[in-house]
């Protein structure tokens, strides 16, 4: 059960190409507005698409050779959306409405089932109004379940649930995802870690990288990629174990491809250290001599970047810097270093 | 938000307007014979075939008047404004003009009312043909309740009702109609009260049989003159009657489910 697929929506501005093995997870990396949302509507059939190959197993749900394309309801591909859309009635009929639609005589005793592996048994008499946001998104997962896709397709299926709901839903998408075939658009990379076994990243309504998602998560192949994954994307060319960056600063590395090849390293912000002076010593990093490009406030810290690296700092330090400041980033020493072509 | 106070004048002459006329109608009641008018024969016989043949116009209005909102929402920019003027007429025209119209089309020498005679089928005259008037009149309301609050729904439970296996027919019944309830129960209520109240089609187009179209308006009109007290007595029951309607349709709706 393999599912490939490029859709175009043309007033979205997507164009993306993506595949999923069956079986097996795949995170739909990309910040809010990339399409993300976009392309999973077109896949279930809830948005036309303007172009579109799809093909599920070797049938073609969409394709220029398809008049019509194949209806949502004979897809069997159901989508868990952001806003929950239970039904106004009770959960269990909520549950109950996917096997009910396919005729099924035990459809009471399936959504019972369901509403039980989701933890939500003792809720099956109540209207979707009586829930909490964290009980209406367990619903919401056992209704879908229950409708037995072929492709099961989540957007963001962790937002908007308060810090406490979140971790335990996820805890729950990540029980059951196991062997179901699906796709579960996020901007969190430590999601896409932890659910998926593929990731792909969308900028601008474009798959722009796609791979097993360690690789794609620990090695990057450009800026977007990497600030999605959660580093730095720090690139220059190798020269005797060393990745020469702009500038002319060069950080030791491990690994890597021959001398004069174009690389990278992607590390954490939290890994690089930030100096506001010249270090009086080198200790063990690689000082990268930087202008502040921009500051981004993150709750309890602030993210200087620069042109080359970013790295984290206290809000009182943040307030002495501005745009061009000059600063020194600490970059460990012996990171894994990987071509980029 | 309150207005500048020089509207409270003119407020005060619109509620003597309007209240004035119903206070007018109840001081003329005889109130101690007002049981023995309303259930004198003439009178009892009219209220029975209003309540018959309105409920009997509701039902069509529903039945007609829910697939044709839907059609209308389907329909898209000018063409759908020109359609829904078209539908709404009956509205705005002239009852009068709306029971000629309804004996051109459905009369013994009518459009559609000439082949159906000759199949052994006579509508005008009958109360069949109140029925048909009835609906006329009242079918607007239905289709403007439905259009409207389709407007409104949007389709985002559709949509994932479709995913999941559901059939174009399912998703009506169990998702669309019922999150429709609310505008129908109101389209229906009010279409039943246009219903009632019918005169000028009705009187045009069916005539004033005693027993088979002579409806309660119809004998308040006749009995004014001859009865003025029975007259009274009915209208006071049809004042009821719409008082008690429009409070059910435009009761500030509670409890219905927000997501």
């Amino acid at each position: 059960m393999r599912l490939e697929a490029r859709v175009t929506v043309a007033s979205r501005g997507v164009d993306a190409t993506l595949m999923v093995d069956a079986g097996r997870t795949l995170a739909l990396l990309g910040s809010n507005g990339a399409g993300k949302s976009t392309v999973l509507e077109s896949l279930a059939g809830v948005v036309r698409p303007d172009r579109a190959r799809i093909v599920l197993d070797g049938r073609i749900l969409a394709g220029p050779d398809r008049r019509r394309s194949v209806p949502a309801r004979d897809r069997g591909i159901v989508l868990l959306s952001q806003d929950d859309a239970l039904f106004p009635m009770s959960v269990l009929d909520n549950v109950a409405f996917g096997p009910r639609s396919a005729g099924r005589r035990d459809a009471a005793e399936a959504a019972r089932g369901w509403l039980d592996r989701v933890g939500c048994a003792d809720l099956a008499d109540r209207r979707p109004a009586q829930l909490s946001g964290g009980q209406a998104r367990r619903v919401a997962i056992a209704r879908a379940l229950a409708a037995e896709p072929r492709v099961l397709l989540l957007d963001e299926p962790f937002a908007g649930l308060d810090v406490e709901a979140a971790s335990s839903v996820r805890a729950l998408v990540r029980e059951l995802l196991d062997g179901v075939t699906a796709i579960v658009t996020t901007h969190d990379a430590l999601d896409a870690h932890a659910l998926a076994d593929d990731a792909a990243v969308m900028e601008a309504g474009q798959v722009v990288e796609a791979g097993a998602a360690a690789d794609v998560l620990s090695r990057p192949r450009s800026r977007f990629a990497a600030r999605m994954a959660g580093r730095v994307l720090i690139q220059g060319t190798m020269r005797g174990g060393r990745l020469v960056v702009d500038g002319g600063s060069s950080i030791p590395v491990t690994g890597g491809p021959g001398a004069g090849a174009w690389a990278a390293i992607a590390v954490p912000p939290t890994a690089i250290e930030l100096a506001l002076d010249s270090p009086v010593s080198a200790g063990d990093r690689a000082w990268v001599i930087e202008e502040v490009v921009a500051l981004e406030p993150r709750g309890d810290h602030v993210r200087v970047h620069g042109a080359i690296a970013a790295a984290d700092t206290d809000p009182e330090t943040a307030v002495t810097l501005e745009r061009g400041a000059r600063v020194w980033c600490g970059v460990p020493r012996g990171l894994p270093a990987y071509a980029l072509t | 938000m309150t207005g500048p106070r020089w509207l409270a004048p003119l407020a005060i002459a619109g509620a003597l307007l309007v209240v004035a006329p119903l206070v007018g109608l109840l001081a003329r009641a005889s109130w101690g014979e007002m049981w023995a008018l309303v259930t004198a024969p003439a009178s009892l016989e009219a209220l029975w075939l209003s309540l018959r043949t309105a409920t009997a116009a509701t039902a069509l209005v529903v039945a007609l008047g829910v697939p044709l909102g839907f059609a209308l929402h389907s329909l898209h920019g000018r063409v759908r404004g020109a359609v829904r003027a078209v539908l709404l007429a009956p509205l705005v025209l002239p009852p009068v003009v709306g029971g000629l119209a309804l004996l051109y089309a459905f009369g013994r020498r009518g459009l559609l009312g000439g082949p159906l005679e000759e199949v052994g089928v006579s509508v005008a005259y009958t109360t069949a043909a109140v029925v048909l008037a009835q609906a006329f009149v009242a079918m607007p309301f239905m289709v403007v309740s439905v259009e409207s609050a389709l407007a409104t729904h949007g389709s985002r439970r559709e949509a994932i009702a479709a995913t999941l296996g559901a059939s174009r027919t399912r998703i009506l019944w169990r998702i669309t109609l019922p999150a429709l309830g609310p505008a129908l129960a109101t389209g229906a209520v009010l279409a039943f009260a246009r219903a009632l109240g019918e005169f000028g089609a009705t009187l045009t187009f069916a005539g004033s049989l005693a027993g088979v179209t002579r409806t309660a308006p119809l004998e308040i009109y006749l009995a004014r003159e001859t009865d003025p007290a029975a007259a009274v007595a009915l209208s006071i029951v049809l004042l009821v009657v719409a008082i008690a309607v429009v409070a059910i349709a435009y009761r500030p709706v509670a409890g219905r489910e927000a997501r």
